[in-house]
Order: structure tokens, then C-alpha cells, then sequence
């Protein structure tokens, strides 16, 4: 089956005080990891299962108004080993993949805003 | 000082710098119960005061930690005496801040169907990479095969490249795509006959049957269609507009004031040195601050103990002190050095005091990233011996210009009254005072 990294990016207002969820297919983004300043976070969310949609899941809350965006591509990855604990071990092969529709650009309504929509992937 | 100058200084008081920060309400003082990520410095001109704080941030998660200190510099010569080393009083506080943090989004009466929905969805998403592999194993070999057999009709060049395609792009199981490839098959193979269409067509009616009736694509069908039902609900009820947000911030701040100046100890004194003392006035606090963001509203409480001293109730003199060298045979010579003393009773006490400040948020405009917030604050202070300090409370209103994209402080304005109940000034027109804020960007210091 089609296993991705999923590589994101997340910009958001600094009245954006509060990110409830950035998940893709299920999978969280661990975004206080992520943290690379100035209200921006950068990071990959590994091993997920898709076929040829990708749901997305964003949910934050601030103040009315203030706003976000989500830019994610992601690339394949294939078994390569097996990690020291047994588990398996994979590695990206082939080209970055877009995803249609992205970015996407949210606002706070009424204090908190809650996205999810499946975005097809441009395998092809 | 003349009325004009005056004017100025009150108009142009505080120059604040922030530095990837939030500065959303601060008193004449330099102070604020409101707590928000980020670091500023703060010259305020008319009140000799600069101050600087760094607050650890960002706070985006459910909840955490987070941490601040403050250091503040004032001086009631004025802020250049505050680089210099004149006859000046320094006062210098320092404090350091620990706090948790907690965010919250209340979907109100759905509370209780979005946890359900959450956890549905929570357990479906973790089957799904199985139920994806079992697609894979089990429905792609299938649709494999029937690619292979439309492959060896050549005159079917263009419906095998379709199909193909399904497969590449992992659409392999959706049926509708096959359907329509079955529909136009005589249109994208010109050269082909009706028999070689029929042909054709009739391996995708297969095709279509086979993968329809496969357990494992009704499998994965019916986990998608649950999950959009799921979606499609979530979406209703967490984008109601009865749902509120908050972020809740309970903190304790503590540090020291100190106040370093010479202390005129009367006119009983009968040296110099027994006359003026030099003292460093050190005390500390101690505060209990709350910092909320309920939807648009910022609020802020903080309650307090303090250790002071009467300095401010102290009067400042400067003396001449002469002293004049008779050694010279052509006359006598006189060498001047002036004193800057605090004359009165030195006394210590305790303070309590409570803070609160306030602040609404309102975008500017759609396509605005600035915010208007109109705000206030009380400062209320009790003492432990009101014969020696009056008990006094504060307040201020401001309007304040904010950057709602990347937190920063633009300027406002503010009113003040430093005694509102006219416990030590009765004239209630003097305990006001007003100034302008202006800010300066510092773009090449970042924190983060």
C-alpha cells in the first residue's frame, strides 16, 4: 500500500493562541516539535496510509479574525530494514507529490475554527 | 520644566520595542497582569522608566509551562539620568515568572456528541492502514489482471492508458471511473470495431463486478463513508457559532525593588558622615496573577504583598556643602560639592495590592491584520500603616492599535488617574495623567 511522509508547513497570526489539531489521514503533527519561530511551524508527519486522497484536519482557536495556512506535500516511502527495536524501517523514495487545493488559508470564526476535507494527491 | 515640554513628554511618554511579542495592556508604571508570549522593551520618557521582559512562548498546545522575567530601570530624574551617573535614585525591579497555561474550545451543547464522534473516528482512522493494505494486496492484483487483458487489445490503446492511470493514481477502486471509461470506449478508440468494443467493454463489466463485489473495497467503501459522515457532523458542530474559546494562564511572579539613595538623617547630626547615609532600600514581592483570553477579550487579575518603604513620601533636597582651604598665602579657596539628599522619617511597611486590566479585541477590517482594543486597569494598593502611606488606587483607559498577524504593539493612547478616589491628592484633576504610545519596530533581535 502507498506509505507517505507528509511535509508541512503552518503559519498562523499571533492571536492564534491555541492549535487543537493538525492531522493528516488521523495522523498528528507533533507541532510543538515543530516550532521554528515567528508563529511558524515546519515539520513531517511520518508513515501514513493513503490511496489517493489525503483527509486533512485543522482546528485552532484566537481571537475573530486572525488567521492561518497549511502548505503539505508529501513523498513516498518503502521499506528499507528493520530499525534496532525490531519495528520496520523505511525510507523516502521518488519525488515530492502536490496536493490539490493547498494551501490552505483558514480564519477564526467565532473564536475557534474547524477544518477537514479529503485533498486529492497528484500521483501522476 | 515649561508646560509645553511638559505637553511633549506627556504626549510622546512611552517608546516600546517589541521583538516577536505581544504588549496588550501596560500601566504609567510599566506594569500589566495580562501575560502574552514575546519580548518588548519599554523607554518611557515622562515617567524616567525602561523597562524590558521576556515572556517564553508559543503557548499553542493544550496546556504547559511557561515562564517570564522583567527587569525595570525608573528614575524620577528623568530616563537620560538613567545612563548617567548623576545625583540620580535608581530603581531597579526584577522579577521572574512561573505559570501553566490551558486552552480550551466549548462546543457547548455539543460537547458531548463531538467526544463521541472524535473517539468513533479515532478508532475507524486506526483500522484504516490495514483496510488500505487489504485493498492493495487483495483488489489491486485483481484490476491488475484485467489491465493486462484490455493491454493485449491493441486497437484499445486509449481505454488501457486510462485504466492504466486509475492504477497509478491509486483510483484503481472506484468503480465510477471504470464506468466511464466503459461509456467511452468507441469515442477514445476510433479504429476500433463494434465487436473488439463489445470486447472491451465487456472485461470492464467484469472488472467493475469483480472489484465491486470484493469485501475488502466494500470494506474500505463503508470506513470512508462512515468517516465523512463522521466529518460532515464535526464540521456542523464545531463551527457553531454558540462555541466559545479560552486560554487561562494562573501564575506566580516574585522578585525584588530595589531603591538605592542618601538619606538626610537631621539636622541633630553633627559630622557629615553621620548627617547623610547612604541607603539600599531592597524589598521583595510576591503576586498571584490570572491571565485570560475569553473569545475576544483579554482579561487580567493579579494579587499582591509587597514590601515598601516611604521613599516616595520622602523630599528630596540638595545641599551645598563649602569648604574653604586657608593655606594659600594670596587668599582663601573655596571648593563647592553638592548633596542630593531624601529628607523625612525613614519608614518600611507592607503592601497589598490588586491589579486587574482588561482589553476587547476588534479586527480592523477584513483585510486587516490590525486591531483596535479598547481596554483599562485598576491598580488599587492597601498599606499596613496608613498614617505613614494613604491607601491609593489607579486607574487607566487606553485605545491601543495592535498587529494581530505578528503580535506587535502599534501605538495608542491612554488616560490615567494615579488617585481616583483622591485618598492622598484632593484636587482630582491633578492625579491625571495621559500620554501617547509610539512604537518602534526591532526587527533584527528575534527570541524564538
Amino acid at each position: 500500500m502507498p506509505r507517505v511522509n507528509v511535509k508541512y508547513k503552518f503559519v498562523k497570526d499571533a492571536f492564534i493562541d491555541f492549535i487543537k489539531l493538525i492531522e493528516f489521514q488521523g495522523k498528528k503533527a507533533d507541532f510543538q516539535n515543530d516550532y521554528i519561530g515567528d508563529n511558524q511551524y515546519e515539520g513531517k508527519v511520518e508513515n501514513v496510509s493513503v490511496m489517493d486522497q489525503i483527509e486533512i484536519e485543522i482546528e485552532v482557536a484566537g481571537v475573530t479574525d486572525a488567521e492561518c495556512t497549511l502548505e503539505a506535500s508529501i513523498v513516498k516511502i518503502r521499506k528499507t530494514g528493520t530499525n534496532d527495536d525490531g519495528s520496520p524501517k523505511y525510507s523516502e523514495v521518488g519525488e515530492t507529490k502536490q496536493i490539490v487545493g493547498l494551501p490552505i488559508h483558514l480564519k477564526v470564526l467565532n473564536n475557534s475554527i474547524y477544518y477537514v476535507k479529503k485533498h486529492t494527491i497528484k500521483w501522476v | 520644566m515649561g508646560m509645553k515640554k511638559l505637553i511633549l513628554l506627556g504626549l510622546f511618554s512611552f517608546i516600546l520595542i517589541t521583538i516577536q511579542g505581544q504588549v496588550l495592556m501596560q500601566d504609567a508604571e510599566g506594569h500589566s497582569s495580562i501575560v502574552s508570549p514575546g519580548g518588548t522593551v519599554t523607554i518611557d520618557i515622562s515617567e524616567g522608566l525602561i523597562k524590558t521582559n521576556y515572556y517564553s512562548g508559543p503557548n499553542d498546545n493544550k496546556r504547559g509551562i511557561m515562564w517570564g522575567v522583567d527587569l525595570q530601570g525608573k528614575n524620577s530624574s528623568g530616563v537620560a539620568s538613567l545612563f548617567s551617573s548623576g545625583d540620580f535614585s535608581p530603581n531597579i525591579e526584577m522579577s521572574g515568572l512561573f505559570g501553566v497555561y490551558f486552552s480550551k474550545i466549548n462546543y457547548g451543547k455539543f460537547s458531548k456528541k463531538v467526544t463521541q464522534l472524535e473517539n468513533n473516528k479515532r478508532s475507524i482512522e486506526q483500522r484504516r492502514p490495514d483496510i488500505i493494505d487489504n485493498l492493495e494486496s487483495n483488489v489491486k492484483p485483481i484490476f491488475q489482471k484485467y489491465l493486462d487483458e484490455i493491454q493485449k487489445i491493441k486497437p484499445a490503446n486509449k481505454t488501457y492508458t486510462r485504466l492504466k492511470s486509475l492504477s497509478d493514481s491509486y483510483t484503481y477502486y472506484k468503480v465510477s471511473e471504470v464506468q466511464k471509461i466503459i461509456e467511452d470506449v468507441a469515442t477514445d478508440n476510433p479504429k476500433i470495431n463494434a465487436s473488439t468494443a463489445d470486447q472491451v467493454k465487456v472485461i470492464l463489466t467484469n472488472l467493475i463486478n469483480d472489484i465491486q463485489s470484493n469485501r475488502f473495497t466494500k470494506e474500505f467503501n463503508i470506513v470512508d463513508s462512515e468517516i465523512d459522515l463522521i466529518n460532515k457532523k464535526l464540521k456542523s458542530f464545531k463551527n457553531d457559532s454558540v462555541n466559545y474559546s479560552l486560554k487561562a494562564k494562573p501564575y506566580v511572579r516574585f522578585g525584588l525593588n530595589t531603591n538605592n539613595f542618601t538619606h538626610d538623617n537631621g539636622i541633630d547630626s553633627l559630622t557629615l558622615e553621620s548627617r547623610f547615609s547612604e541607603v539600599l532600600d531592597t524589598k521583595g514581592f510576591i503576586e498571584l496573577g490570572l491571565t485570560l483570553r475569553l473569545n475576544n477579550v483579554f482579561y487580567g487579575i493579579a494579587l499582591g504583598y509587597s514590601g515598601v518603604s516611604n521613599f516616595s513620601a520622602l523630599s528630596k533636597k540638595t545641599y551645598k556643602l563649602v569648604t574653604v582651604d586657608t593655606t594659600l598665602s594670596d587668599g582663601d579657596l573655596e571648593s563647592t560639592k553638592e548633596i542630593t539628599a531624601y529628607k523625612g522619617e525613614f519608614a518600611e511597611l507592607s503592601k497589598y495590592y490588586l491589579n486587574i486590566d482588561v482589553i476587547y479585541l476588534k479586527s480592523l477590517g477584513k483585510s486587516s491584520k490590525n486591531y483596535i482594543g479598547f481596554g483599562g486597569y485598576l491598580r488599587s494598593n492597601f498599606y499596613s500603616d496608613t498614617d505613614i502611606l494613604k491607601d491609593y488606587t489607579s486607574l487607566g483607559l487606553n485605545i491601543s492599535f495592535i498587529n494581530g498577524k505578528e503580535g506587535r504593539f502599534l501605538g495608542g493612547f491612554y488616560v490615567q488617574s494615579n488617585d481616583i478616589f483622591s485618598q492622598n491628592q484632593k484636587i482630582f484633576s491633578k492625579t491625571i495623567s495621559f500620554g501617547l504610545t509610539v512604537k518602534f519596530a526591532f526587527k533584527t533581535l528575534s527570541f524564538y
